[in-house]
């Protein structure tokens, strides 16, 4: 009998005390794990831009030495993609994939608590380089051989550990969404039914199983070549230092990816909400986003064009990079071709939303710039390329994320976003973000190089403007800090449907979502 | 379709698994081999 009212407590409410965090299996108390874990690591990150735009806001050295500079770029770079991006969107797949799908919770409960514990470890391990003899790794976010082995300081090797970590719980948590999406649909959830989010997650998840363990084979021989005799990226041994660009690459290129397709989820579901229609043309939607996964694979080298390689290289590489402009402006049409005609309102996740279609697609065009190899070899290092993918990651793949948190918030603590204040947070991040990167486009045309502490005197006037744009972006952030927290304590109660022309099964429960949902599979019709 | 909570889902998950971690271990250990011949 006290088994069975144990039982029932389990069921029906959420335990407390720190002990629940800890041990936690559920998908809801792990996918606020990851959003915290995520937005900690984004102010940690920021505040390492800062110190960057603070550098540059001026010519001349400044405040820090150009040694520790490279330390605050490499491990901006670091904790943006792996802390804050990558845990974000891991975050928003474990509190939405089980309720969209109709499944009570994610397929392997306890490897999920795992994949989340592992990561806090890791990004500490990472940030306790910043403190050891010869400081913390240098050498750009790329971290390529000779800089990271024979020329790197020995925190490397904590790097690299931390990175093996990092790896590991990605390539669980991408196990866990596949299994789940594949075994605890509800019936009648067809996959050409499931939402646009979880498809992209779906893809999403076969990258990073790919692509995963790539990153931890090139650290891997980083470790054995710094500390136990091997050649694998050294010349003089009979290694081959352009063999870790290659090996890099077949990893970072689908990387991006890896960060921006759930935010392409996000959008496409955001966007029919607030246009109060269908997602136009959702079943090309889903083959865009695998034809966009495919064509990652195959393009990793147009990152070296100007490392050298045969002409017919080259053209290979050009082509198939141009070749994703195809499936990417498929989406761009749809979200457009979904919003004409529609009953259109503007709450704070469509701001967002539409802001993400504009700006992002600016980060696109740049890349089709890129693309093409003998423009790449003047573009190639300078801060074009950082405008390029801050366009593609902030403005994409962060915007998304501040999206969704906008879009699902009210569905996860039960209270409405104060509109006036999500629209000063939109409106001042909007302006200021298009103030700090539009000008490096400007900068980086002009021949200003990345990753460099100092600058000649023509960069003065738009490094001045790009630095006041990152602090008022970055201030806005802290905004966005006091606005969730504001929501979490109060606000205007949320119906179970949110938004008007919310669609789908996670509207279908209460506000907030209960600690267990869908105990009972829903049909699907 | 998946029934939740079955005998045959939890077969199908653990199969979906080791497929999975396979293909993981095979990038892994295919990037080892990578290097010019």
């Amino acid at each position: 009998m006290s088994t069975a009212t144990t039982h029932d407590e389990h069921h029906h409410g959420a335990p407390s005390g720190l002990m629940r965090w800890i041990k936690t299996t559920n998908h809801k108390d792990i996918g606020t794990l990851y959003l915290w874990f995520s937005f900690i690591m984004l102010l940690i990150g920021g505040a390492m831009a800062m110190v960057i735009r603070a550098e540059l806001f001026k010519p001349g050295l400044q405040i820090v030495d150009p040694q520790f500079f490279n330390t605050m770029t490499t491990m901006h770079g670091l904790i943006m993609v792996f802390g804050a991006i990558m845990p974000g969107m891991v975050g928003l797949a474990n509190w939405q994939i089980p309720m969209m799908i109709g499944a009570p919770d994610m397929a392997l409960p306890r490897m999920n608590n795992w994949s989340f514990w592992i990561l806090p470890f890791a990004g500490l391990m990472l940030i306790s380089t910043l403190f050891m003899e010869g400081g913390g790794p240098a050498f750009g976010w790329t971290f390529y051989a000779p800089l990271s082995t024979t020329f790197a300081p020995k925190s490397t090797d904590f790097f690299i550990f931390a990175v093996h970590m990092l790896g590991f719980s990605s390539i669980m948590g991408a196990i866990n969404i596949i299994a789940t999406v594949l075994n605890m649909r509800a019936p009648g959830m067809t996959l050409m039914k499931m939402p646009l989010f979880v498809w992209t997650w779906f893809i999403t998840a076969f990258l990073l199983i790919a692509v995963m363990p790539v990153l931890a084979g090139a650290v891997t021989m980083m470790l054995t070549d710094r500390n136990f005799g091997t050649s694998f990226f050294s010349a003089a041994g009979g290694g081959d230092p352009v063999l870790f660009q290659h090996v890099f690459w077949f990893f970072g290129h689908p990387e991006v990816y890896i960060m921006i397709l759930p935010a392409f989820g996000v959008i496409s579901q955001i966007i029919p909400t607030f246009a109060r229609k269908k997602l136009f043309g959702y079943s090309s939607m889903v083959y865009a986003t695998a034809s966009i996964a495919f064509l990652s694979f195959i393009v990793w080298a147009h990152h070296m064009f100007t490392t050298g390689m045969p002409v017919a290289g080259e053209l290979y590489f050009m082509y198939a990079t141009v070749m994703i402009a195809v499936p990417t402006a498929v989406k761009v049409f749809n979200w457009t071709a979904t919003m004409w005609r529609g009953s259109m309102t503007f709450e704070t996740p469509m701001l967002w939303a539409i802001a993400f279609v504009f700006l992002f697609t600016i980060g696109g065009f740049t890349g089709l710039m890129m693309g093409v190899a003998p423009a790449d070899m003047q573009y190639h290092d300078t801060y074009f390329i950082v405008a390029h993918f801050h366009y593609v990651l902030v403005t994409g793949a962060l915007f998304a994320i501040i999206a969704a948190v906008y879009y699902w918030l009210p569905k996860w603590t039960g209270h409405m976003v104060d509109e006036r204040l999500g629209k000063i947070h939109f409106w001042w991040s909007a302006i200021s973000v298009n103030v700090l990167f539009f000008p490096q486009h400007f900068l980086g045309l002009a021949g200003m190089p990345r990753r460099i502490p100092d600058y000649s005197l023509q960069f003065a006037d738009w490094n001045m403007v790009s630095s006041l744009g990152g602090f008022a972006f970055g201030l806005a952030q802290v905004f966005f800090l006091f606005i969730v927290i504001r929501t979490i304590r109060s606000g205007e109660p949320a119906t179970d449907q949110v938004w008007e022309g919310a669609d789908g099964l996670e509207w279908t429960v209460p506000s907030p979502a209960p600690y267990h949902t869908f105990e009972t599979a829903p049909e699907v019709k | 379709m998946a029934q939740q909570g079955s005998s045959r889902q939890s077969n199908h998950t653990v199969i979906t698994v080791v497929v999975l971690v396979l293909i993981a271990l095979g990038f892994f250990v295919a990037s080892f081999f990578a290097l010019p011949t």
